[in-house]
């Protein structure tokens, strides 16, 4: 099967009759980035599923003001980070976790209960230090380690400049380093 | 353990079988209803908008064909309580309001030798009614 381009999903959903189709070859293409983008961010397959449908009917609702000026795969990668950032900061209030130390708490054990993790304790660990790392940085951390996303294209995601998002991306390495040291 | 690069880089998340194809059919049949509800929205206003246009073309038809339309409609707004009676006369109204009656012809003043008795008949008939109602 040919890869799916993102012309062609632009060109079926700028028109009416086609629209639906195009959208369809664009659920197929970026589905499993979306999730995945999400998950890193989010952490438990429940929450990445929501945000995931909300991401995609949000992509259905405004892929018509997309105007280019990044590719599709940063302007998708980018409602994701959004999205994720949102519920998170929900998700926080929410739990009503105050302390670092409580925060800790609360992410070792949901890793540890996670039902949809790798069994491989490493990864497993790995995981654990990611979650620990502040929203935001975690977001540049896991768009650069997994997705290998180059930092001008990040600029376009989080704005600032390419200087401060490897600093970020930096400091983000010395703290997993240090987690993975302690553990 | 302490260098990331020691560490293989992999995909630490597992999903539900069947995750992607499930998550693909839920988002589409949202999208679907959403496009149905939109065509459905865009139905009722053009509905509505069509209702409007044509009630408002039988209300400008009735203004222009309503007979004696030259200022004489003030008149009968002005006079019209309810117990107003119209009295027509061909294409001509005559107000009687409150029981009061007006001529519709003036017998005194009129040459009565040129006075067509056809219609002279009718008001007359038409008079000898209201006195019944009053």
């Amino acid at each position: 099967m040919e890869p799916i381009k993102d012309q062609d999903i632009l060109d079926l959903f700028g028109q009416e009759k086609t629209k639906e189709q195009g959208f369809n070859l664009l659920v197929k293409k970026y589905k499993q980035e979306i999730y995945y983008s999400i998950r890193h961010l989010v952490f438990s397959h429940e929450d990445a599923n929501d945000i995931s449908q909300n991401v995609l009917i949000k992509i259905w609702k405004h892929l018509d003001q997309f105007r280019g000026d990044a590719g599709l795969k940063t302007w998708i990668k980018k409602i994701c980070v959004n999205e994720s950032l949102t519920f998170l900061e929900r998700k926080k209030k929410m739990l009503n976790i105050i302390d670092e130390e409580g925060y800790n708490d609360y992410i070792t054990k949901t890793v540890a209960e996670d039902r949809f993790l790798s069994s491989d304790k490493i990864q497993q660990l790995l995981e654990q230090a990611i979650q620990l790392l502040p929203e935001k940085q975690r977001a540049v951390f896991t768009l650069r380690y997994y997705d290998e996303m180059p930092y001008e294209e990040m600029t376009k995601i989080f704005g600032g400049s390419e200087g401060g998002l490897k600093a970020s991306y930096h400091f983000a390495v010395q703290k997993v380093e240090e987690f993975l040291s302690k553990h | 353990m302490k260098n990331l690069n020691e560490i293989k880089k992999e995909n630490p998340f597992l999903v539900p079988d069947g995750y992607f194809d499930q998550l693909e059919s839920e988002v589409m049949s949202k999208v679907r209803a959403e496009q149905k509800r939109i065509h459905h929205r865009r139905i009722y206003t053009i509905s509505v908008a069509a209702a409007a246009i044509v009630a408002l073309l039988v209300a400008i038809n009735i203004w222009i064909f309503l007979p004696n339309n030259n200022g004489q409609n003030t008149e009968l707004a002005k006079e019209g309580s309810e117990s107003s009676i119209l009295l027509a006369s061909g294409n001509d109204y005559e107000l009687l309001s409150n029981g009061e009656t007006l001529p519709a012809v003036d017998f005194e003043n009129s040459d009565l030798d040129n006075v067509d008795y056809q219609i002279l008949d009718y008001y007359s008939d038409e008079m000898s009614q209201l006195d019944l109602l009053y």
